[in-house]
């Protein structure tokens, strides 16, 4: 269950992806909330009328396109990802998460909300939310990426389905140094310590398995994930092409409008949502005059690479053949 | 309340606890665990560096002393992950530290390694570390479910939110971070190793671009976000590298939250740590000295605006301190101002 480099790079997928969702951050802004649009929501995205409304131009490139579809031109979604899973100052409100369900509901797809770690104010937020999941779309997916939201779904919204998210699969995901794990000077102790987690535990998987979780979300990592997902009874998602590296509750751009002696605490100020409005390129000077990896992006609170080329292709192979649901986000996911 | 403190050595007992740490915490690699797995797979937080001991005869010697002492000892099993291979290993070893050594506590953070402890060894003492990220009630009672006696808070939480978690679920022990050490990030979230260079200080080359329909950024907003990002990497500076850096008053520099102690003793939480078993002798010594000061203060009936006094006045850095930036807990400066 090797998914080495070599082996990879030089190798197309196979067979197609079986099962594509695609994560959108904010679905009522989007232009294609009519059914029929959802239908082809991947095609709607590379076609030309994939403008928004805020002009926005959504259309996929078409490199990544290929990459992704190589063998379906424009295989039907099967699932929608909304949410946020990095602030829970991101949570919906009411109004938008009603209508964000609804938009989905009546596209005929099924739902995946997604949810950040939270304080007790934001575990309050979600029971709001998942009230109304729960009563308008019984049988949801619930991304959980915080212990105490997955024992208030267990507990309180069983027929909601908890899915393990990627936060909480402690795969490394250092881009400094992950590139280089296929380098031949790597020992194979290590490689193999790297692309495995505790999910390779049985009594993780048991816990996992108390609390109603058969779903496992992923990033899509440089040195590949080296678990037999199907022996271990789980059923994976991986992520493309936005993988994150590092997240947390102080939030750069959050406190640019704060005067000095505000900033940088978890105090709970009222957030502009600069997230919604600014992306910050970080470019990793040392690195870039050492020829490495060097280019980030910070959106909100969290720090994301994007995954070359060879790293997407990696991924789908990868998805293809574990039969793992491709989780598309057409933009970083905030 | 108690006193962590942090140890790498059988030496360092007396002093830290003669000078007022309740509680010691450490970590020990032994041979065998080297033996069998990679550097790729730190046995805890610490991995193979300086902060942890070598041999279980050390950590014997380190127990011994303590409990000789009437200090409790907590031995770290806290790596962010492990892998099915390991986990023989680490059960086994807990069990020998538990019952032939006499650890009082293991730290642990993965899911899967406390299930199994609690499986192989009912009745294990077992601390939920901080890069569990627990932020609510609910996760703290998710651990509890698990048989965990006691929860590390990460360093982002609020006084406030501990407060709640402590009276929400009162059977489980809250302890949180209170000297030395700070993360920008969220510890129990960030996918980075410290071996590439904590990817916090980075040297960031910051760009600003617009989104959605922002529209382009006007030359005002781009000098905000610029001015923002200086003022950012200043914070940073005062939470990490600042290892071998001391205030005016001789004391070690870093994330402080000693004008907290008040309230999260009023609060119901239960243990106070100080960070680095990597750190000097002496470093350590300081902090726990400092911690204690206030906790005295507290005990004695002071104020929580003459221990905040008492604070400042031990830490001799009124600016810093005014500016929040040194601070685990900049809420508690904000909402009452400084004495000094």
């Amino acid at each position: 269950m090797t998914n080495g480099f070599s082996e990879v790079r030089s190798a197309a997928p196979d067979r197609d992806i079986q099962e594509v969702a695609v994560y959108l951050s904010r679905i009522t802004d989007l232009p294609f909330r009519e059914a029929t649009r959802w239908k082809g929501l991947v095609a709607t995205l590379s076609g030309a009328d994939a403008r928004c409304p805020d002009g926005r131009d959504r259309r996929i490139d078409p490199d990544l396109h290929a990459l992704l579809f190589p063998h379906d031109a424009a295989p039907r979604p099967v699932r929608v990802y909304f949410g946020n899973e990095f602030c829970e100052l991101r949570i919906p409100n009411r109004r938008e998460f009603e209508a964000s369900c609804a938009a989905v509901h009546e596209a005929g797809l099924p739902l995946t909300f997604v949810t950040p770690p939270v304080t007790d104010e934001g575990l309050g937020f979600l029971v709001d939310r998942l009230r109304h999941l729960q009563s308008s779309s019984p049988g949801s997916e619930v991304v959980v990426n915080d212990w105490g939201v997955l024992r208030l779904v267990r507990a309180e919204f069983r027929s909601l389905t908890p899915v393990l998210g990627r936060l909480m699969s402690k795969l490394l995901r250092d881009p400094r140094v992950t590139p280089r794990c296929g380098d031949p000077g790597m020992s194979p102790g290590a490689l193999n310590s790297l692309r495995t987690c505790s999910l390779d535990i049985a009594s993780y998987r048991s816990v996992l398995a108390s609390c109603g979780v058969d779903r496992v979300e992923l990033d899509n990592v440089y040195q590949g994930i080296d678990l037999d997902f199907r022996a271990m009874g789980l059923r994976p998602s991986i992520y493309v092409p936005h993988g994150y590296v590092t997240t947390g509750r102080i939030c750069l751009p959050a406190n640019a409008h704060l005067p000095r002696h505000r900033k940088f605490g978890t105090a709970a100020e009222a957030c502009p949502l600069p997230c919604l409005r600014v992306e910050i390129g970080l470019t990793d000077r040392r690195a870039l005059a050492d020829g490495g990896v060097h280019q980030y992006v910070q959106r909100g609170n969290t720090v994301f690479y994007r995954q070359s080329e060879p790293l997407v292709s990696q991924g789908v192979t990868w998805a293809a053949r574990q039969g793992a649901r491709l989780v598309f986000q057409p933009e970083i996911p905030f | 309340m108690r006193l962590l403190a942090p140890t790498n050595h059988p030496d360092e007992v007396e002093m830290l606890v003669g000078s007022g740490a309740h509680e010691l915490y450490c970590g020990v690699v032994p041979g065998q665990w080297t033996d069998r797995h990679s550097l790729a797979a730190p046995i805890n937080r610490r991995g193979s560096g300086p902060g942890n001991m070598q041999t279980l005869g050390e950590l014997r010697d380190l127990v011994d002393t303590a409990h000789r002492l009437g200090a409790l000892v907590h031995l770290a099993l806290n790596a962010a992950t492990y892998n099915e291979a390991q986990v023989p290993f680490l059960c086994g070893l807990a069990a020998e530290a538990a019952d032939e050594i006499g650890i009082d506590a293991l730290i642990v953070a993965d899911v899967g390694l406390l299930s199994a402890l609690m499986g192989f060894r009912p009745g294990l003492r077992v601390h939920v570390s901080s890069l569990a990220a627990v932020h609510n009630s609910q996760a703290v009672r998710f651990f509890r479910d698990l048989g965990a006696s006691r929860v590390i808070l990460p360093r982002q939480t609020r006084v406030d939110e501990a407060v709640a978690m402590a009276r929400a679920v009162p059977d489980v022990e809250l302890e949180v971070f209170i000297l030395n050490d700070g993360c920008i990030y969220e510890e129990g979230h960030c996918s980075t190793v410290h071996s590439a260079g904590p990817i916090c200080l980075t040297d960031w080359g910051y760009s600003f671009r617009p989104v959605g329909a922002a529209g382009e950024l006007s030359a005002a907003d781009l000098d905000v976000m610029a001015d923002n990002a200086r003022a950012y990497g200043e914070w940073i500076g005062c939470h990490v590298g600042q290892a071998d850096a001391v205030t005016p008053t001789g004391v070690p520099s870093g994330p402080c939250g000693l004008c907290a102690i008040p309230a999260l003793h009023r609060g119901g939480v239960h243990s106070l740590k100080v960070i680095g078993r990597e750190a000097p002798a002496y470093k350590k010594l300081r902090s726990v000295q400092q911690v204690r000061a206030v906790m005295d203060g507290v005990s004695d009936g002071k104020s929580a605006q003459e221990c905040r006094a008492l604070a400042q006045a031990i830490r001799g850095t009124p600016e810093l301190c005014r500016s929040g930036f040194g601070c685990y807990y900049p809420e508690v400066v904000r909402m009452t101002g400084t004495t000094t």
